[in-house]
């Protein structure tokens, strides 16, 4: 049970941005993209979520070539948190959270997707905003209901551009926590892009580095988010410290070179 | 466990809400038509009026009205033209929702977008240059399944129709740029609408004067056309496409997610948007064709549903459906009895109303409003 990205090339014009990619993603395992701006970990998300067709090279779900899934199928097998979303108006949460269910419905929803939608739900802690209006909610609230809806999805493999970007740091980890939780109860697998090194050492089971389009390093969070990395792929310095619960990423301000300027 | 009750109770409670709503409306157009019945220069007993309907549907069971002449009036004069409101109000109002939901555009409506302005056009080009072009085939009629139809009107929906499609295909092609911005659909609606009034004060500036007086008309939009073979053109038409509309409510509902997520939920974005626009203005320029420009109607009757039931697609477009045919069928008995026994175009009602609206949604809110 495998998704796996071989080899993947793409770019928009004659601009490339990903250059021969590899990335394996087992059920149940948390995989962090990590990269900085333009690194391509956005058109990595876009391109395994069919927005973009690519360029090069295959994406497979246990064998089967996902680009040239039918799309009820495809709809089973990925479920997209894009990083910009815009609301709808008149629509409550819930319904905005059932949408996720359309894969499993023709007109109408059976018991199944309304209990799927109610633990995609708890899990994102919406429950008292259930029936307000999505236009009515804050940005990281918003955030929180989109990925509700792809939680209700039920696919075999969650994609999400930046899920935690308008969300404060309790949120933060409790959602990332609750991606977690509902992925691995249920046997799925996640390709998550941050921006924050420590979430991803807190969550990943696997970690990809990308630099300029390649993948700079991918492996275990300990094995990749080193300080060698960081200053390779970040360019900034940075130092791994041990905290109360693991390793934490400590990132310090490179001073400008003085001697340099003068 | 209770939580699933919870998103179950809370959808139960919006589809009875949907579903209520829509049976009130429906209520209110029922009755609405049947006063439409009732008033006029002559003013008819709603006895009258039913037993005129059942006469003409059962001759043997039902005896006819109390005036033999009443008959005719109900049937042949009132009630085909309340039926051609309630199919236009129908059309407008479905595809008002339509398109609103489908371009996420809150101000979009066949009469923003240009389609009015643009079936119109057609329908003038087959009024002033129809004679010309087509010469005897003009004059005579065909027989369809036992209706005869009257040629001109056939040709006219047909030119209607072909520019009413010119001017969506303006809009589709702009709608599949990602990027596009929702007041650029509106500007290009507005430029489309000037471009095909330009083709109409083209066929007035060359047409006869009997001719220039239906175009006339025909641009105030009214009800005058109205006659039982122009029914029967638009109810199978209005039916088909309400039911194409219908079933692709819940793509539509998908579709608030946003293109990018709703294709990753198995919906072909483009197919559905093409088809939905134009369904949509197949019926709305059919309509349009034999009443002239009627604004306004398309982008009030799903605003006002929303308020009440949400943005559910598959409550609202019948909902909105609903409200347009009443809304158009109040404001033609209006126009029908408040200068009484002369009569106002229904379409400068509705500009009037329609206008006042426009304004109040687009100050209603600091933020936008997004379908």
């Amino acid at each position: 049970m495998t998704l796996s990205i071989r080899s993947l090339t793409q770019g928009y014009w004659d601009a490339t941005i990903l250059d021969s990619i590899d990335v394996e993603i087992e059920r149940g395992e948390f995989v962090s993209v990590l990269g900085p701006n333009g690194s391509g970990k956005s058109t990595l998300i876009k391109t395994v979520c069919r927005v973009m067709k690519p360029r090069g090279g295959t994406i497979t779900v246990d064998g089967e070539d996902i680009t040239m899934a039918d799309p009820k199928k495809f709809s089973r097998m990925i479920g997209y948190v894009p990083q910009r979303y815009i609301t709808s108006d008149y629509m409550q949460v819930f319904n905005a959270v059932l949408v996720g269910r359309a894969p499993y419905m023709s007109w109408s929803y059976s018991k199944n997707d309304f209990a799927m939608a109610s633990a995609a739900i708890d899990a994102m802690g919406l429950n008292d905003l259930m029936r307000k209006y999505t236009n009515d909610l804050s940005g990281g609230q918003l955030q929180k209901v989109i990925i509700a809806r792809a939680l209700a999805q039920c696919p075999d493999y969650y994609i999400l551009d930046e899920p935690t970007s308008a969300l404060d740091l309790r949120n933060q980890l409790d959602t990332l926590r609750a991606v977690k939780t509902f992925m691995t109860d249920r046997g799925a697998g996640a390709l998550i892009a941050l921006h924050d090194l420590n979430l991803a050492m807190r969550f990943s089971d696997k970690v990809v580095m990308l630099k300029d389009g390649h993948v700079h390093a991918c492996g275990r969070p300990e094995d990749v988010i080193t300080e060698k990395n960081i200053s390779d792929v970040y360019n900034v310095s940075s130092e791994i410290v041990e905290g109360r619960d693991g390793t934490y990423v400590h990132i310090c301000e490179d001073r400008p070179d003085r001697s340099a300027i003068n | 466990m209770n939580d699933i009750s919870d998103v179950e109770c809370a959808y139960g409670e919006s589809s009875r809400k949907g579903t209520v709503f829509i049976a009130a409306i429906g209520v209110c157009t029922l009755t609405a038509f049947l006063i439409s019945l009732c008033v006029g220069p002559v003013t008819i007993g709603i006895e009258d009026v039913l037993r005129s309907i059942g006469h003409s549907v059962v001759p043997d069971l039902v005896g006819g009205p109390e005036k033999p002449w009443y008959q005719n009036i109900v049937i042949n004069g009132r009630m085909s033209r309340s039926l051609l409101c309630i199919l236009c109000g129908i059309s407008l109002g479905i595809s008002g929702a339509v398109m609103q939901n489908i371009l996420r555009n809150p101000l979009v409506s066949p009469f923003t977008l240009g389609v009015s302005s643009a079936a119109s056009f057609g329908a003038a080009m087959a009024i002033v240059f129809g004679p010309a072009l087509f010469g005897t085939l003009m004059t005579g009629s065909v027989d369809i399944l036992g209706m005869e139809f009257l040629n001109e009107n056939l040709i006219i929906v047909l030119f209607a129709f072909l520019s009413g499609m010119l001017s969506i295909f303006i809009v589709i092609m702009l709608s599949r740029r990602r990027d596009i911005s929702r007041s650029t659909i509106i500007l290009a609606g507005v430029i489309i609408s000037y471009l095909f009034q330009a083709g109409v004060s083209l066929a007035k500036y060359m047409s006869t004067d009997d001719a220039l007086r239906e175009i006339t008309l025909w641009l105030m939009g009214g009800m005058w056309n109205a006659s039982w073979s122009v029914d029967a053109i638009l109810i199978p038409m209005v039916l088909i496409c309400f039911i194409l509309l219908e079933s692709m409510s819940v793509r539509v509902n998908i579709l608030s997610a946003g293109d990018e997520v709703a294709e990753s939920l198995g919906v072909n974005v483009s197919r559905l948007r093409t088809t939905g626009l134009v369904v949509s203005t197949l019926m709305t320029s059919a309509c349009l064709a034999f009443t002239g420009v009627i604004g306004f109607i398309g982008l009030m009757a799903p605003h006002i549903c929303r308020m009440f039931i949400g943005n559910d697609s598959r409550f609202l477009f019948p909902a909105a459906s609903l409200l347009g045919a009443l809304i158009l069928i109040v404001s033609d008995t209006v126009a029908r009895i408040v200068i009484s026994p002369e009569e106002l175009p229904v379409g400068i009602i509705m500009y009037i109303i329609g206008g006042i609206f426009f304004i109040w949604l687009i100050s209603r809110r600091n933020k936008e409003v997004n379908m």
